[in-house]
């Protein structure tokens, strides 16, 4: 006889019988993960070919560091303002050299040291030339830049060189413990093509029809007001005037220039690595920087770069400052930034002479401190430069008018004075709204509600003359 | 170590290892695999200092529970030997006062640990005795908010004799250090955390497979909507400083910041606890599609809900029903009506219970400023809602239909975003100029011409590229499958896998795309600086 209990086991709902466990679950699991692994790489490799440009300005300068032949006997690394301020044809030409630049956008000090290291094992060198700034110092290492440089840097090694590479940037301390490191994973995503159809066609393109990464490739990396392209020979004929974009170039001689607890055992590190090779003379440059950057600078320099020198000559190093030299050995000229970083070619041209003629005459035994400043006399190298160099100035609202705070970029014995305008746009002339004096905050009424432009002009105390710079705003809201 | 990190999938992926293969082997001890890497997770998130904090802090409020379960003991002993009523009344109280006492104590030290560290500086620069807020050097430890919150709690449990005591000081410091919390909760209550804690765990593909999920939900918002975010708000937030910013951009700014503070903070929750279901555990939930909201009161109990449980069970309740507010209620209901007088006395705790929530977040005006937004609103909205009542019902309204729940959901949402003013914007003068240019000088024509002047990056989409609006579009989706109740992550992992694969490369790709988009540090949290 069936019991109630037989039937209900019989016919019991199927959402109440007991579940079964699922044979092999974790290994299914495991074999899951493998596949969606495998199908998350191949989006990345195809999101990379999209993505990555082709022909970056490393790949480019590793390309071209390899078709180097067994005289290469100069290496110059640093970061782009080093990569601007070097025409290798031009320093060759003048001292005789064969010389190739590993610089590369924000290159670390270890990457400098890794690229000098790298060079001088590989090629009987006489010279290795490290380019740096205060910036070299005062910015924390770009995990961007130099996953980049690694990538490119790696493409042309042996397969354990490569690896060892890539491991040394995976464990470092800057990369390891922090969210970028992830992004290593998709190394497109340090430096990619802007997210556009145009320009990712563009890309895909450039990958089909060019065999190698300098091949009539132009990479245009637009940055606020400068243009960077690279085919080999750097960079275009840009000339920046800085006059009109001075807002933009801001005062900052009250901020903290201090240079980074980290950074500066970075540069210890990479003039240990130089020192390993006693045949190769380190020279390190202190690249020249726009007056208004000197003056930014100004308090800490002197200061800073001793110690740098200091270091430089403890390892057996040379150490030339070009901010330093009298105007008659290295003046400044005009039209030589291509922006407020970065030389132009001819800028680069003259640069790169003049660093091969002095390091011919300190090769050959010659004292060159006689055309060079010395830091002890760093206010008398201030008080040389008898112009304002630039103006510029910020704007906010502020009870029913407009508030200017001015600033200015001048020699430490050239007074200042500065006159507020602000254009009619009915009359299309300017009209004065403080005139001028030496002041920095300017304050006037603004009656109702719009946009106007602003212009602000300097000229030295006492001079009654026409202006000597001026800046100017639009578009203002009040 | 960011979460966001090589190393922090390192860490997790060895932590698993040891820990379901010591469940496995020995059979127990996996909490002790638990709190190692915890107590190793905070260490490399802070100092010697920071750890010695934390540990204090788990101290102080261990002892506490102890003293409180010891004297329980001892009451309990001292009633059983007498007979006499009125004696064990009198030995009860005299037990409950040794308490109070204890309790008192032990709260003075934790909380006062919490305020050297969120608030001695501030005070300072208040009375002209420090330059600065900061200038003191007073380093916050990681989520020592979140973790004194959470040891109170206990504390406060023990006391009510909730739960029992826990005797073992190193449980009770896993339960205070347990990693996945620590950054910026949930606030876990101990009777639900503790035990699971301590208990043994098996390997689940089904829970790995769940936890991943919302690991990589919550790495969505963060990474695509929050972290995308970040700068554009940062940005417009700054140029409001500038009086003559049109209201426009104020709005535009404080709705972004909406949506990056959401998927910050809940991307965040997400991928915690999506860290702590690959463990087996589960924590508090911390958010309920709160954008949803048809109340200020209803938000509140769906956004940061730990938070929200701990004030009303450890501040809410106690003041609500202390003898100077239930003398008020009887005074209120004496003299202005019986409804009212119930109702007050609950206004004016939440009043309270929202500046304490405040200043939790910090004692700067504008914090302050935003409790009290957020308690009067809920309070005055409590105070008024017999009279909403009787005009939806002339008016014939019926508040479960579709248009009116969008209509109360936007106009809570309006409420939310005018609090987020005085939140977003550190400067209460500004905060208030901004507010009042909002609604009196919008400017909608000058938005355009004056955006740019913000510094804002991606100015052809206003500084939100269109990756954001598709991983807003996908989590207002999944928000909208969970408001009616769907378990979204069982339904996607019931999906045939072509499919399913194709959402996860998908997802993959948004994310990685968007590392490249970031405005903002990929690993750190707004909440964490709580």
């Amino acid at each position: 006889m069936r019991t109630s209990s037989t039937s209900s086991q019989r016919h019991r709902p199927s959402h109440l019988a007991p579940k079964k466990k699922p044979r092999w679950a974790g290994l299914r699991l495991a074999v899951g993960a493998v596949v969606l692994v495998a199908l998350l790489a191949a989006a990345d490799y195809v999101l990379a070919l999209c993505l990555q440009p082709y022909g970056t300005i490393t790949e480019v300068t590793w390309w071209t560091y390899r078709q180097a032949g067994d005289d290469l006997d100069t290496v110059f690394v640093g970061n782009s303002r080093m990569d601007a301020s070097i025409d290798p044809a031009a320093f060759d030409k003048t001292i005789g050299s064969k010389s190739v630049s590993l610089s590369t956008v924000f290159q670390a000090l270890e990457d400098s040291g890794s690229a000098a290291a790298t060079a001088a094992s590989e090629h009987k060198l006489k010279r290795i030339v490290l380019g740096i700034s205060p910036s070299s110092l005062c910015e924390g290492r770009h995990i961007q830049s130099s996953s980049t440089f690694t990538q490119a840097k790696a493409a042309g090694e042996p397969l354990p060189q490569a690896i060892a590479d890539y491991a040394a940037l995976l464990t470092s301390k800057q990369f390891f413990f922090v969210d970028k490191s992830v992004s290593a994973l998709f190394p497109w995503t340090y430096s990619h093509v802007p997210y556009q159809r145009s320009a990712i066609i563009t890309n895909l393109r450039n990958r089909r029809y060019y065999s190698s990464p300098i091949d009539g490739n132009w990479n245009s990396v637009v940055k606020d007001f400068w243009k960077v392209n690279a085919l080999g020979d750097r960079y275009v004929d840009a000339v920046a005037d800085f006059t009109t974009v001075s807002n933009s170039l801001r005062d900052t001689r009250d901020e903290d220039h201090s240079f980074l607890e980290d950074r500066k055992q970075a540069f210890v590190d990479c003039l240990d690595a130089c020192d390993d090779y006693d045949d190769v003379q380190l020279y390190v440059v202190a690249l020249p920087l726009p007056f208004f950057e000197l003056i930014n600078h100004s308090r800490s320099y002197p200061e800073q770069m001793q110690w740098i020198k200091e270091q430089t000559e403890a390892h057996g190093g040379v150490y030339i400052d070009f901010n330093l030299a009298h105007g008659d050995y290295y003046p400044p000229v005009e039209g030589e930034y291509a922006d407020q970083d970065h030389l132009n070619p001819a800028g680069s041209k003259r640069f790169s002479e003049t660093l091969a003629k002095t390091i011919a005459r300190i090769e050959s035994g010659e004292d060159v401190q006689g055309d060079f400043y010395s830091y002890e006399e760093w206010d008398d190298l201030l008080a040389s430069y008898d112009w304002i160099y630039l103006v510029g100035f910020d704007v906010t609202g502020k009870d029913d008018g407009l508030l200017a705070t001015i600033w200015s970029f001048e020699g430490s014995q050239v007074d200042v004075e500065y006159e507020v305008s602000v254009l009619d746009p009915k009359t299309g002339e300017y009209e004065v709204v403080s005139s001028y004096g030496p002041t920095k905050e300017r304050w006037w009424p603004m009656e109702g509600d719009g946009v106007c432009t602003i212009r602000v002009r300097a000229r030295r105390v006492g001079s009654h003359g026409a202006a000597e710079q001026e800046s100017t705003r639009q578009d203002v809201p009040y | 170590m960011s979460i966001i990190s090589v190393v922090f999938v390192l860490f997790i992926c060895a932590l698993i290892l040891v820990y379901y293969a010591v469940g496995r082997v020995a059979g127990k001890g996996q909490w002790v695999v638990l709190l190692v890497g915890s107590l190793a997770f905070y260490w490399l998130q802070g100092t010697w200092l920071t750890m010695l904090v934390l540990v204090l802090v788990a101290a102080v409020t261990w002892l506490g529970s102890l003293a409180f379960a010891r004297l329980d003991g001892q009451a309990k002993e001292r009633r059983k030997a007498t007979r006499d009523r009125a004696e064990r009344k009198r030995i009860k109280q005299s037990f409950a006062r040794r308490k109070r006492v204890v309790l008192v104590a032990t709260l003075v030290a934790s909380l006062g640990i919490l305020s050297y560290f969120k608030y001695w500086n501030v005070l300072l620069n208040y009375v002209g005795m420090a330059d600065s807020p900061t200038s003191l050097g007073i380093l916050l430890p990681l989520g020592i908010s979140f973790y004194t919150m959470q040891s109170v709690g206990y504390l406060i449990d023990t006391y009510n004799q909730k739960c029992e005591a826990e005797r073992n000081f190193a449980r009770h410091l896993l339960f205070v250090s347990y990693f996945p919390q620590v950054i910026q909760g949930p606030i876990n209550p101990y009777e639900t955390l503790g035990p699971q804690l301590c208990a043994r765990h098996a390997f689940s593909v089904e829970g790995t497979r769940r936890g991943l999920l919302r690991f990589g939900y919550g790495l969505l918002k963060k990474v695509c909507i929050a972290n995308v975010l970040g700068g554009t708000v940062t940005k417009l937030l700054a140029s409001l400083t500038n009086p003559a910013m049109p209201g426009s951009i104020a709005v535009y700014g404080v709705l972004l910041y909406s949506i990056q503070m959401y998927a910050d903070f809940s991307g965040g929750i997400d991928m915690v606890e999506g860290v702590s279901e690959l463990f087996g555990i589960q924590m508090a939930p911390n958010f309920r599609q709160p954008y949803f909201s048809t109340s200020l009161s209803v938000f509140w109990q769906r956004w940061h809900m730990s938070l929200g449980v701990w004030v009303r069970s450890y501040v809410f309740y106690p003041l609500a029903v202390t003898k100077p507010f239930r003398q008020f209620g009887r005074w209120g209901t004496k003299r202005l009506g019986r409804t009212v007088g119930r109702t007050l006395p609950a206004c004016v705790a939440n009043v309270i219970v929202f500046l304490i929530v405040g200043a939790w977040h910090g004692i700067e005006l504008h914090y302050l400023a935003w409790g009290l937004f957020n308690g009067v609103v809920i309070a005055v909205s409590d105070l008024l809602s017999p009279v909403f009542d009787k005009v939806c019902a002339v008016l014939r309204i019926n508040r479960k239909s579709g248009p009116y729940l969008v209509f109360a959901m936007l106009r809570t949402f309006a409420v939310v975003n005018v609090a987020r003013y005085f939140d977003c914007i550190t400067d209460l003068s500004v905060a208030l100029s901004a507010l009042r240019r909002s609604v009196l000088e919008f400017h909608a024509s000058m938005f355009a011409s004056v955006i740019p002047s913000t510094g804002i990056s991606y100015q052809p989409y206003y500084g939100v590229p269109p990756i954001v609006l598709v991983a807003c579009a996908l989590v207002f989706v999944v928000s909208v499958a969970c408001e009616r109740g769907a378990d979204v992550r069982a339904c996607i992992m019931g999906w045939n896998v072509v499919p399913r694969f194709a959402l996860y490369v998908g997802i993959g790709a948004m994310i990685a795309i968007s590392f490249g988009l970031e405005t903002v540090s990929g690993g750190t949290f707004l909440y964490a600086n709580f």
